[in-house]
């Protein structure tokens, strides 16, 4: 599967939305979307799958465009959005089985629903009403129905929003697992999860593309700007002005049997910083800090 | 599409919302044949033409205002956030309000059966009377027009905002329970064919000439329903067809 974005932009009451996003994605591949909220992570989620449409620019899937394709496309496609509803009436299995009926899935129906009624442990909830569930088990529905028709597209944003930990794991190595053979989209704010499972990033802010390319690049770019300092005793006030005023930020602070420890990134790192090598997370801060800057600039 | 229907169905059927519809109209289908068409309409028997379309007239509005509440629920916020999962699926937004528009359909005829059945058995039981098979034609004149006409505006006005839908259902109970003839509620808005006995039956009454009163649904009054009919498929086949991606 190719998927093309050509300058794509989207407007809300002349607020931009997407500002000329130019993307090409070729299976397989496993690529998270990371930005802050309202970067426009979920608007171009929402786009790939054709329920919204660009104020400007094609999506192009497999050589034809999106609008007249999108048959092609949704035959294709898993889903889960940040938000959505179930049909709380029904069970489990019913809300699988009406998903299938949507999806055209004839054939191995039941075996499918197995499947992913199995692959989301959802064994035991097989014949309850969805409306008895927990959250986190409704999430778990969600993604049962986005993996039903094992799609060559799976886009899912924010899938691990209320799993626990051993539940997110699992789930990511489920999608990362179903990236051999085909796109997996993820958006999600956890860098983590995309750090441990995505050979591709994509920072989105405002609407436009910071960075797109392999994680190692992004946490390469941020070479030099990581460091740390230990502040002995109570003078912590003048790291946290310095970091008020936005001349770095800070990624992490530890109380230490001396005083406090704090990770930072920046711009320019003062010499008075120990410089250490970077990880995703701070990389991305980088990339936001980096694009502030440009922005002001 | 079969079982989508089931589901649908299922879902309004097998709620607590639907127990409290059909038992409010079982109460009020008790209360109208036995207190209003025990009597007769204008001197007739209790299972005549003109008492039984009268029953159906008094129990329409219930209907219906019933229905419009079941239908507001294809454009309620469960539903809104719903649809982002379905309409990741192939089916077209046309098959789906078709979907949606059939399982009214079918809720309808089953929820209609209700005051039906009651007012046969009804008759059954009080005067032994068994000859339904006439009634059948005035159910289809009386009700299925108002249905058809309701379904068609309320998934038009949903589409355009639910709390019109809100909106539309004290409008339709009081244009239905105030029965309050032409000088009011003029023809073109009398969806529930409340004219029909306001003015025919009494014009047929007072010039009279035989003992018994010939029943005859005017042609006035069929092209009316017909007219309703043709109003509603034009409002369904529009919200069916209007696309609404932003």
């Amino acid at each position: 599967m190719e998927i093309k974005l050509e300058n794509i932009s989207k407007e809300y009451k002349n607020v931009k939305a997407l500002d000329n996003i130019n993307l090409a994605i070729n299976s397989p591949a496993m690529i998270g979307f990371v930005g802050p909220n309202g970067a426009g992570k979920s608007t171009l989620m929402k786009m790939l799958v054709g329920q919204l449409l660009p104020t400007s620019g094609n999506i192009i899937v497999d050589g034809v465009l999106l609008n007249k394709n999108e048959k092609h496309l949704k035959e294709r496609l898993g889903y889960l959005p940040q938000d959505f509803g179930l049909y709380e009436e029904l069970t489990v299995e019913e809300f699988l089985d009406y998903m299938a009926c949507l999806k055209g899935i004839n054939r191995s129906k039941r075996k499918s629903i197995d499947r992913a009624i199995s692959l989301t442990s959802l064994e035991e909830k097989r014949k309850f009403k969805i409306k008895t569930l927990s959250g986190g088990q409704k999430q778990r529905i969600g993604i049962a129905q986005a993996i039903l028709n094992n799609p060559e597209l799976l886009i899912v944003d924010e899938p691990t929003v209320g799993l626990d930990p051993e539940e997110r794991i699992k789930f990511r190595n489920l999608f990362s697992e179903g990236s051999k053979e085909k796109i997996v989209i993820l958006s999600t704010h956890i860098i983590e999860d995309v750090e441990s499972i995505c050979n591709s990033i994509i920072v989105l802010n405002k609407g436009k593309i910071l960075f797109a390319g392999e994680p190692s690049e992004l946490v390469k770019g941020a070479l030099d700007h990581v460091g740390t300092i230990e502040i002995v005793g109570n003078n912590r006030e003048e790291i946290l002005e310095s970091g008020m005023k936005g001349e770095f930020k800070i990624t992490s602070t530890v109380i230490t049997p001396h005083g406090t420890r704090y990770r930072v990134v920046s711009e320019s790192l003062p010499s008075s910083f120990e410089k250490i090598t970077p990880s995703l997370e701070d990389a991305y801060v980088y990339c936001m800090l980096k694009g502030e800057v440009e922005n002001a600039g | 599409m079969i079982n989508l229907l089931r589901y649908e169905i299922k879902r309004i059927v097998w709620s607590k919302k639907y127990l409290y519809i059909v038992l409010l109209i079982v109460a009020s289908t008790y209360d109208s044949l036995t207190r209003l068409i025990i009597g007769g309409y204008m001197g007739t028997a209790p299972f005549s033409d003109w008492s039984y379309t009268l029953f159906l007239n008094l129990i329409s509005p219930l209907l219906m205002v019933s229905m419009i509440f079941i239908i507001s629920s294809t454009f309620n916020d469960k539903e809104m956030r719903a649809r982002s999962i379905i309409f990741s699926s192939p089916i077209t937004q046309t098959k789906y309000y078709i979907l949606k528009s059939f399982a009214v359909f079918v809720i309808f005829i089953l929820t209609s059966l209700v005051p039906i059945s009651m007012s046969f058995i009804y008759y059954k039981i009080m005067f032994g009377y068994g000859e339904f098979g006439s009634f059948i034609k005035f159910i289809f004149a009386f009700l299925f027009p108002t249905f058809i006409f309701l379904l068609g505006l309320s998934m038009l006005l949903g589409k355009i905002n639910v709390k019109l839908i809100y909106t539309l259902i004290p409008v339709v109970f009081l244009i239905g329970f105030l029965n309050l003839g032409g000088d009011i509620v003029p023809m073109w808005a009398d969806i529930f064919g409340n004219n029909f006995f306001d003015m025919y039956s009494l014009s047929m009454l007072i010039g009279r000439e035989m003992e018994i009163v010939p029943f005859k649904l005017p042609n006035a009054f069929i092209y009316t329903r017909l007219e309703l009919v043709l109003l509603g498929l034009i409002f369904l086949l529009y919200t069916c067809n209007k696309e609404e991606k932003e």
